[in-house]
């Protein structure tokens, strides 16, 4: 995959990564990015400087909440979690994605016969 | 670990952010560079190959800081969903109030100057409201409020008066009405207490049916009855439960005890259990003696009646009743010839003084609250002009014209409900404060905002919002709706300026209302304070005490202990004058007589004074003819007496009044004549505004008084003031003194009142005047941000900056000016309600109009030219090149 078809892909896919990964409980910034490259097998990767602004979209739109936790010795962290105007627009985007993605697989013919 | 701040700072300049928020956003990403150090240390590498790979989370820097910008200035085009178990009508409210909310915290600036404005409004509407609301609106706490009622007399000459009754009258409608379960008398007397220091108090005179209809009985003894009221009965009293607590520690044998007065004992008969009327302010009840004169004179109305409408009898009843038996007494009696009787609740006549005024107050405010509406209003669209863009996109994703509707009005509501809120806040922390500085005699202790007034104000608020909210709104989302997504911001610009315009009308009239309702009453002072008083004020004090003489005794012995005092006076060093008078002016009180002037049948109503020698002088008022009364205008010479200038023309009409004769009217007959032996200048007695009574001085010796009044000129008076009690030592009577008072501040209290009206008027004026200039100026600084482009084509084209500025400030003149003419026209209807509250000026007094209309369009261009002065500075290349 050239690095342009990744980008795109990414794009379109990344919220709906995002907003999955938040779904069952709040994370902070790099445990996203790095659950998303270790469950993408490192297809997949955000550097903090594509993943912190696609995070503050998201908050912007009202899908996901972000919290500052105090901890004792560490900086403060950020953890994010899924509202339930976000839990709609996942659900809205996994079939979404399901539906274009059995289209895609369809029309590609990489459909196992 | 590593400080990453700096190199994350660097990395975000280019994104222009809030700076608080650039904070937050390098605190996370450090976090995240941490995270990263730490892992690659963690998976064996050393420090500098760990602090590469963190900061590489940070290249492509420039990607960043685009995406930041992008992200951080979204608006949420997309509407946030709510949780779908609410119903979808409820869940887009509460998303809607959510996401107003955010867009609100997300403009400081902007929240807090509407929410400010609209605690202001909201905050002395919610003030007045609660003072209306418990005055106004709720039951006196009295006992059997509902059946209180009060009787007065109706002069066929002066139908709004409202006339106290005369006691024939009374025992008539006592006798012959059957509505009532009680009807009685009250008035209050003055009474020297010589139990320990001797001490002047107000005391009550009543009749036992006042008592009855009141519904004050007796908590130990007996009540007053009909045989104490007849003369030369045992001297009785009751005293309030109050005064039993305090003057006599709750003494169980207080019944049958001595009261000493200056005129005698009286013993006690009973205390009353505690009763409301009055708040417990009189301690001392006795039976209420109708003078001789009383008796006999039917044309004597002066006694406050109180009646309590029997179980089951209606007001009208009562009114149907009364009528009958007034039409009766009319025909019976000469007295009563063409007289009427009203029947008034009591509930009505508490606050018969205060009805009016609180409604102007109130009116005042509400212009306040439009003004900071139509300031929020304005607000609004000048914001909406930012916001475009935003509602081009979310109605190009599909959102309906009502759904951005309702949005937008719930962002002004939302402003509304924290504005009022905080109004509502600040009225109930502030009432407290405020009544008492309120000019009018209100019930302090009952006033207070409570939820009853808090709700009120609040759904006042919400009410609000959506007035103000939805015009803007409307046409911010008709701009939104056209998609004009090329040219956002210019598609508001038309209706945008025109809801300005209106705005800019709407403040402007709604202040100059408010401006011309100060300004008539500015007016009404000034007039006030060139009213001349007749007497010279400055330096005049009045000094008074009351000799401790029993009533038979005081005559005789006071006049005595006045010749005495006024000489101590006149002795006292830096006193110029002295000399003594019943009732001095501005005093509170004046008598009446009716005088018979030689020659003439008719008899004129005048007000007879009792001064010693050198009064005049001692006051300042003008001799005009003929001499002053003198110390050889004993008893034994022939009666004299000397006449006012208004008295002269009312007694002798155009002619000289010197050496004729007056005499007094008394019951059928007439007094031994008096010689007119001088005419002084008039003098306002009463008060600078009210009426002017003919004026007779008679010298106190042939005119006995029991107490008099000592009055000084002198370089200082309060110092003076403070040596009088001094003065008194060694003098043959034992003598109460009083506070000296100076007749400067005895005049202003006439009119403090006025003035106090005349402050409060003008401050709610300066208010709305301030409110409305903000709201210009907020207007204009809009205009000139929507025209940058136009302004700057126009420079472009060689148009110099002044000439620019001219037309900006010239576009918003003209809502300026008609603001100033609906104003006035609205002035000239609203300041009428005034008019009773005036002196000296009209209603519609166009001096004032053109004074308060030079303001406004002084103020106006002002508030305008500031912000439009921004125009100078406009240049072209960058104006043209904004979009």
């Amino acid at each position: 995959m050239s690095p342009t078809h990744r980008r795109e892909l990414k794009k379109g896919s990344a919220e709906l990564l995002i907003l999955s990964l938040v779904e069952v409980r709040a994370r902070h910034g790099y445990e996203i990015g790095k659950l998303i490259e270790q469950r993408s097998g490192g297809t997949i990767t955000f550097s903090a400087a594509a993943l912190y602004p696609l995070l503050y979209r998201l908050e912007k739109r009202g899908w996901i909440d972000g919290k500052w936790v105090e901890q004792a010795g560490q900086r403060r962290r950020r953890y994010y979690k899924l509202t339930p105007g976000g839990r709609r627009v996942l659900g809205e985007q996994r079939i979404a994605w399901r539906a274009f993605a059995a289209a895609i697989n369809h029309i590609a013919g990489t459909e196992e016969a | 670990m590593d400080d990453w701040l700096p190199e994350i700072r660097k990395r975000l300049a280019g994104a222009d952010l809030d700076p608080a928020r650039e904070v937050e956003i390098a605190q996370e990403l450090a976090q995240h560079l941490d995270d990263r150090y730490a892992e690659m240390r963690a998976l064996g590498a050393d420090e500098d190959v760990a602090r590469s790979a963190a900061l590489a989370e940070l290249n492509d820097d420039a990607r960043m800081q685009r995406e930041l910008a992008l992200a951080e200035r979204l608006e949420s085009t997309v509407l946030p969903a709510g949780d779908p178990g609410r119903p979808p009508f409820l869940r887009g409210v509460w998303q809607d109030v959510r996401y107003a909310a955010r867009m609100l915290r997300r403009n400081p600036g902007f929240t807090t100057l509407a929410v400010l404005t609209l605690a202001l409004g909201v905050g002395a509407t919610t003030v007045v409201y609660a003072i209306i609301d418990n005055v106004l609106f709720r039951p006196v706490p009295y006992e059997h409020i509902d059946r209180l009622v009060r009787v007065f007399e109706i002069d066929p000459d002066q139908p709004g008066r409202l006339i106290s009754a005369s006691y024939p009258n009374l025992q008539d409608w006592r006798a012959r009405s059957r509505s009532f379960d009680a009807m009685g008398v009250y008035r209050s007397r003055s009474l020297i207490l010589l139990d320990g220091e001797p001490e002047r108090i107000t005391a009550a005179t009543v009749t036992p049916g006042f008592l009855d209809a009141a519904g004050a009985e007796p908590a130990l003894g007996r009540s007053l009855s009909e045989a104490d009221s007849i003369s030369g009965a045992r001297r009785v009293v009751m005293i309030s439960h109050g005064a039993w607590l305090r003057r006599f520690g709750g003494d169980p044998n207080v019944v049958g005890r001595t009261v000493r007065t200056v005129d005698g004992p009286y013993e006690i008969v009973g205390v009353l259990a505690p009763i409301r009327m009055f708040a417990g302010s009189l301690d001392f009840w006795m039976p209420f003696e109708p003078s001789t004169a009383m008796k006999a004179f039917r044309g004597s109305r002066s006694l406050w009646v109180l009646a309590r409408l029997r179980s089951g009898v209606t007001l009208e009843q009562a009114r149907g009743e009364m009528d009958g038996i007034a039409a009766a007494l009319a025909q019976e009696h000469p007295e009563n010839r063409g007289w009427r009787v009203t029947v008034m609740p009591m509930q009505e006549y508490t606050v018969l003084g205060v009805r009016q005024p609180l409604y102007i107050f109130f009116a005042a405010v509400a212009c306040i609250l439009l003004i900071a509406c139509a300031n929020v209003a304005g607000l609004l669209v000048a914001r909406g002009a930012a916001r475009s863009g935003e509602l081009a996109i979310r109605s190009f994703l599909g959102a309906s014209r009502g759904r951005i509707v309702r949005q937008l009005v719930t962002e002004s509501v939302v402003l509304a409900v924290a504005g009022g809120s905080l109004g509502a806040l600040l009225a109930w922390w502030t009432i407290p404060q405020l009544v008492p500085l309120f000019p009018l005699d209100l019930p302090a202790e009952r006033i207070s905002v409570d939820v009853r007034v808090l709700a009120i104000a609040v759904a006042a608020s919400c009410l609000t919002g959506m007035l103000f909210g939805i015009v803007p709104a409307l046409g911010l989302s008709r701009a939104g709706s056209a998609g004009v997504l090329k040219s956002q911001g210019r598609a508001t610009a038309g209706w945008g300026r025109r809801l300005g315009g209106g705005l800019i009308v709407a403040e402007v009239a709604l202040s100059l209302v408010l401006l011309a309702g100060a300004g008539l009453m500015v007016r009404t002072l000034t007039a006030l304070y060139a009213v001349d008083p007749g007497i010279d004020v400055a330096g005049r004090v009045a000094l008074r005490a009351t000799p401790l003489l029993p009533k038979e005794a005081a005559p005789a012995r006071a006049q005595e202990f006045y010749r005495q005092l006024v000489e101590r006076v006149a002795a006292m060093p830096g006193v110029h004058a002295a000399a003594a008078i019943d009732t001095p002016p501005f005093g509170g009180s004046i008598l009446f007589s009716m005088a018979i002037p030689d020659g003439v049948k008719a008899p004129v109503g005048v007000s007879p004074r009792a001064v010693t020698p050198g009064y005049f002088d001692a006051m300042g008022i003008d001799l005009q003819a003929g001499r002053d009364i003198s110390a050889a205008d004993a008893t034994t010479t022939g009666k004299v007496v000397v006449v006012d200038a208004l008295a002269a023309s009312q007694l002798w009409p155009g002619r000289n009044p010197l050496g004729r004769h007056l005499r007094f009217k008394q019951g059928e007959g007439a007094s031994e004549p008096y010689e007119v032996i001088g005419v002084v200048a008039d003098v306002r007695h009463v008060s600078l505004d009210g009426e002017s009574w003919p004026g007779l001085y008679h010298p106190v010796t042939q005119r006995p008084a029991a107490h008099m009044t000592v009055v000084a000129r002198a370089a200082d008076p309060e110092a003076i003031g403070r040596q009088f009690p001094g003065a008194l030592a060694g003098l043959p009577e034992r003598a109460l003194v009083r506070p000296p008072q100076l007749f400067a501040g005895l005049v202003d209290a006439t009119i403090a009142e006025r003035r106090n009206r005349a402050i409060l008027l003008g401050v709610l004026a300066a208010m709305g005047v301030g409110l409305a200039a903000l709201g210009v100026f907020c207007l204009t600084t809009y205009a000139v941000a929507q025209r940058t482009k136009e302004i700057g084509v126009r420079i472009a084209l060689g148009a110099d900056g002044p000439r620019v500025l001219r037309t900006i400030v010239g576009s918003q003149v003209t809502p300026i000016a008609l603001g100033v003419g609906l104003g006035i026209l609205g002035s000239w209807w609203a300041t009428r309600v005034l008019s009773t509250y005036l002196f000296g000026v009209g209603p519609t007094d166009p001096v004032t109009f053109a004074a308060v209309a030079v303001i406004i369009a002084v103020v106006g261009p002002i508030a305008c030219y500031i912000p439009a002065r921004r125009v100078l500075r406009v240049d072209p290349v960058n104006a043209l090149r904004a979009e």
